[in-house]
């Protein structure tokens, strides 16, 4: 098989080696070979990072959200904005780094990245399959809301959340799991507010819920299931002390390296879905919570408890339990009686790195709760992705669950069988959500990024696996695994993960592709034996691929608004079906013909710069040239062929008349073009006779006047391509957004660009200087669209605009952009039956 | 990267920040990547444990004028002022943990060694001797069999790489094998 070359060569050459060799020696070489392969590979993949979700719980479905979910985790995570990809690349020997036009990279999550992960979000749900994922990705965008410390707009989506999905068709699992994740973000927003009674409330009135920040208020309120438990805060503080009481040698002068107070509470803000760290064990006595480690935002709350802490200590004569995230596996037992090593460094460091701490495991120890009410066990454990790249660090966890587990049967024997495959249950699914991103590349040991050639979408993980090396390169699903007792398989392994790991099983690595370019492999890995089987990569695949547009449109989206001039809306279907074919088109390599259809001023030129960019992206280099099309033949030919000699783009305006002209002619042109490998966007004043030249991929543009809704992204590009380099992006005001949105543009959106100009900048703008500057240039005004002039689709586009962050329509502020009465649109609405966002949206198609 | 940003930022409360809250200084990047590139076998964790301590160390030592307080200190000494040359400190700095890993026979239960040499049926503790006759060992024979061993190369792939004829690239990597696997070394 392929796929198993480099093991089948790497084994060849090893018995090479050994010849002569005693068979007794030759097999202890071929098993340190093996052991030293791995420990070399875990060097290799020293700065990868793998992503788990919050929730272990799930059906494991593998939808579009899944693999979003996790490129906006890793998108938060790394702390990139997007602007950090693409042209800033570089490559540093046999690694590799990505830097921002500074070269500096930034290390804590900032306004930028979370800006950055916002847009994956809503990417994610206009995506989502169903109503489930839908309302998983309004959860999400609630955190982010959360995240952004906008607490008032966090708690309105989740009111609204919490409508919809008792109303939602979904399965019981389904809604179990999404209202316990919706009680656990009331929770989090209570106590990031500092709310603490609030959320005792909150927990007294759902006793039946067991998530972890449920459990952490109800031990800290006295409930009898929870004996006691230790807290550590996240106060560096005591770093310098640990340094020295893992290596007294050391002469550590004073406690300065530490001196900064717990971590600020943006950081908690910043925490991406992970609270707490719980370890819970059930004894004879009762459950007990032996180790706790609380993220930065729950530092406050954490004082109270620390007496608990003390008194336990105490009582039981020193920690039962630790819980050790960091050491060679992210999750240790240690006991007491053990002598302190100096791992508890890599222990304590990771306690006090509930900031850096992003991806969360629950390990079920048993049932949630047991009948005495308590939980009866539970491994909650958070991680910083970045120690958990590799098998190796899920086998630790295992070692943390069976210690765990061990202890337990003792004091239980007959519920270790039922505990253990809870454990297998919920490493196999954290396995399985370890996605990984590389970027395409060929060299030995470690993808590299090519700055050129290859274009990352959302995160990037040099990983040293042959399977995802050859995934990206090659554009192939590359199974791998453990030997699985099917023909299928049977030849096909590589890795070898169950030596290390007993349960791991199968693995595969896949192309993440954009038409015909290769931009990374997402590398999925399982512990349970029936996991990547053929269909279920084959539909991996199919999500894989869509998963790399929907980002791609995201990015692409924000990139076209910093580059001024153009807006989209993505989330509307026509700005969505703009932004695939640009991706669509520009991901093709060689010479092409499209057309870019609309009237004037519905922004053609600014598409041909937008697919000129984005095919700078995918690494296809050259200027952009712009051309018209009027005049002789011969002449433009000539002219053609020069400019795309040069590669890169050339733009042909007003391609009507050549389109129109004989085939003969018009062919002797687009030779020429595809001649010099240029892309050739013609421009046209649309569709002559409905139907497009065949071989010429066409897209028609509409004006202005009839997408409204894009008058605000137009707006928001503007705003942001004049405040470059300035602090912070210029709110418009709602008043000024509505005046121009109502606006006839005749002219298209240059008319609304030159209005914008020839302004103040749009943050400090009125409607009466908006509305004296244009009758100066003699644009017009209009207070009020009137109602008989108003068509079915402009009513859709003041509802779709007026859309809520939580997914609803605002009727109140959609008559404003109308300039009506609330009364008046009612009418309308009533007429038209528009009663909801996706009524709205299917308006706009 | 980021570090040399904070190192030359000559302010111990945000590098003392960066240092323990999680990895954002890709401490364990910089080591994994100098392991990488001196073909050495250690263990990961034990390598970035090593040198946040060292930087610990090494930085608090260095801060402070009498006058200031605890807040405002400033990173003095030889500590560079630029990224540039806080770049190249930081790799002294890794180079040095290597250096002293790579004899290291000590470990515990739940090292890299034990964990990834455990369930292939290598003991722990010879697997870390036969590591540390390996990095002992001439980088040339390390390199070759990394090439083998850990790129996935073929024998004329590798000897392009390394620079040598395929049978000198064999002879190094043979050697290099038999220094990690050792003589008279037993895993019952």
């Amino acid at each position: 098989m392929t796929e198993a070359r480099g093991e089948t060569a790497a084994a060849e050459v090893l018995e090479a080696l050994m010849g002569g060799w005693q068979p007794g020696r030759a097999e202890r070489a071929r098993r340190v070979t093996r052991a030293a392969r791995l420990l070399a590979w875990d060097l290799v993949g020293a700065g990868s990072a793998s992503v788990c979700a919050a929730d272990v719980g799930d059906d494991g479905s593998d939808g579009l959200a899944r693999q979003l979910e996790d490129v906006a985790l890793h998108l938060a995570e790394r702390a990139r904005p997007l602007d950090a990809f693409g042209s800033h690349r570089g490559c540093s020997g046999r690694g590799w780094r990505t830097t921002d036009a500074r070269g500096a990279e930034p290390c804590a999550p900032d306004a930028e990245s979370a800006r950055a992960l916002r847009r994956l979000v809503d990417a994610a749900a206009r995506s989502a399959a169903g109503a489930a994922e839908a309302l998983a990705w309004r959860l999400w965008s609630s955190r982010c809301e959360r995240w952004a410390g906008d607490r008032g707009a966090a708690e309105l989506s989740l009111d609204g959340l919490e409508l919809d999905l008792r109303a939602a068709d979904l399965a019981d699992a389904q809604r179990r799991s999404l209202r316990a994740e919706l009680l656990e973000e009331r929770l989090a927003l209570l106590l990031d507010r500092g709310g603490v009674s609030g959320a005792r409330e909150l927990v007294e009135e759902r006793p039946d819920h067991v998530g972890p920040l449920a459990a952490l208020m109800a031990w800290g309120f006295g409930d009898d299931a929870v004996a006691s438990a230790s807290i550590g805060d996240a106060d560096p503080g005591r770093w310098a002390e640990r340094v020295r009481a893992a290596s007294p040698g050391l002469p550590v002068p004073v406690p300065c390296v530490g001196g900064a107070p717990s971590a600020p509470p943006d950081l908690a803000r910043a925490t991406v879905g992970a609270r707490a760290m719980v370890l819970f064990a059930r004894e004879e006595t009762g459950a007990r919570a032996i180790w706790m480690e609380t993220a930065p935002g729950l530092s406050a709350a954490a004082a109270s408890w620390r007496s608990g802490r003390r008194a336990f200590s105490r009582g039981e004569g020193g920690l039962l339990g630790e819980v050790k995230p960091g050491g060679p596996g992210a999750a240790l037992v240690r006991c007491a009686e053990r002598p302190r090593d100096g791992r508890s460094i890599d222990a304590q460091c990771m306690g006090g790195a509930g900031s850096a701490a992003r991806a969360v495991l629950c390990l079920p120890l048993g049932s949630a709760r047991s009948a005495a009410g308590g939980p009866d066990g539970w491994l909650w454990v958070e991680f910083d992705h970045r120690l958990l790249p590799s098998a190796g660090r899920v086998a630790s966890l295992v070692f943390a669950g069976q210690a765990a587990l061990a202890r337990r049967s003792v004091a239980r024997p007959s519920a270790a069988p039922r505990s253990a495959r809870f454990v297998e249950q919920a490493i196999g699914k954290l396995a399985r959500r370890a996605w990984a991103l590389v970027p395409p590349g060929d060299g030995p040991g470690r993808a590299a990024v090519r700055s050129g050639g290859a274009h990352a979408v959302g995160a990037l993980r040099a990983a040293p696996s042959w399977p995802a090396r050859r995934a990206a390169r090659d554009r192939v699903a590359v199974r791998y695994g453990a030997p699985i007792r099917s023909r299928a398989w049977r030849g096909a392994d590589d890795l070898g993960v169950d030596r290390l790991f007993e349960a791991s099983r199968a693995g595969a690595a896949l192309p993440l592709c954009l038409g015909d370019v290769s931009v990374g492999a997402i590398v999925v890995e399982s512990t349970r034996r029936d996991d990547g089987r053929p269909p279920q990569v084959e539909r991996w695949e199919r999500g894989v691929e869509r998963a790399a547009h929907g980002v791609f449109a995201a990015e692409l989206e924000e990139r076209l608004l910093g580059a001024g001039g153009f807006g989209v809306d993505a989330a509307a279907p026509d700005g969505r079906a703009l932004l695939q074919w640009i991706a669509r088109v520009a991901s093709r390599s060689g010479a092409a013909v499209v057309e870019v259809a609309g009237p004037a001023g519905s922004g053609r030129r600014t598409v041909a710069r937008a697919l000129h960019a984005a095919r700078a992206w995918f690494g296809f280099s050259g200027p952009i040239t712009h051309l018209s099309a009027r005049g002789e033949t011969r002449a433009l030919t000539r002219s053609l062929e020069r400019a795309s000699c040069a590669g890169g783009t050339v733009v042909l305006g007003g391609a009507d008349a050549l389109l129109a002209r004989d085939s003969a002619q018009l062919e002797g042109v687009l030779s020429a073009t595809r001649r010099g490998g240029a892309l050739l966007v013609l421009t046209t004043d649309g569709p002559r006779d409905g139907t497009g030249r065949p071989g010429i991929d066409r897209f028609d543009l509409s004006a202005i006047s009839r997408r409204r809704h894009w008058v605000a992204p137009i707006i928001r590009s503007f705003v942001r391509s004049r405040s470059q380099g300035g602090e912070e992006e210029p709110v418009v005001s709602e008043e000024v957004l509505a005046g121009l949105w109502r606006q006839e543009w005749r002219r298209g959106a240059r008319d609304l660009v030159g209005l914008l100009r020839a302004s103040p900048a749009p943050g400090e703008s009125t409607v009466a200087g908006l509305r004296a500057r244009a009758e100066e240039l003699g644009l017009g005004w209009r207070d009020r669209i009137p109602p008989a002039d108003a068509t079915e689709r402009d009513l859709a586009s003041a509802l779709w605009s007026s859309r809520t962050a939580g997914g609803r329509l605002n009727k109140r502020r959609a008559a404003r952009f109308l300039g009506w009465d609330p009364a008046t649109l009612a009418g309308r609405i009533r007429a038209l039956g528009i009663e909801d966002v996706e009524g709205a949206r299917s308006r706009l198609d | 990267m980021d570090w040399t940003r904070h190192v030359a930022s000559r302010d111990p409360r945000a590098l003392s920040g960066g240092l323990v809250a999680g990895d954002p200084l890709r401490l364990r990047l910089l080591c994994g990547e100098r392991a990488v590139d001196r073909a050495l076998l250690v263990d990961l964790e034990d390598a970035q444990r090593r040198l946040v301590e060292r930087l610990c160390w090494t930085l608090s030592g260095r801060m402070g004028d009498a006058g200031r307080g605890a807040g405002e200190a400033v990173l003095s000494g030889p500590m560079p002022g630029d990224a540039r040359g806080a770049e190249s400190w930081l790799r002294a700095c890794v180079d040095g943990v290597l250096d002293e890993l790579l004899g290291a026979v000590e470990g515990s239960d739940r090292d890299a060694f034990a964990l990834m040499g455990r369930p292939l049926g290598v003991e722990p503790a010879a697997f870390r001797r036969g590591c540390a006759r390996f990095n002992r060992g001439p980088e040339v024979e390390r390199r070759a069999y990394m090439a083998l061993v850990r790129d996935d190369l073929t024998l004329e792939q590798a000897a392009v790489h390394e620079g040598c004829a395929p049978l000198e690239l064999a002879a190094r990597a043979r050697r290099a094998l038999e220094r990690l696997v050792g003589r008279g070394e037993s895993d019952d």
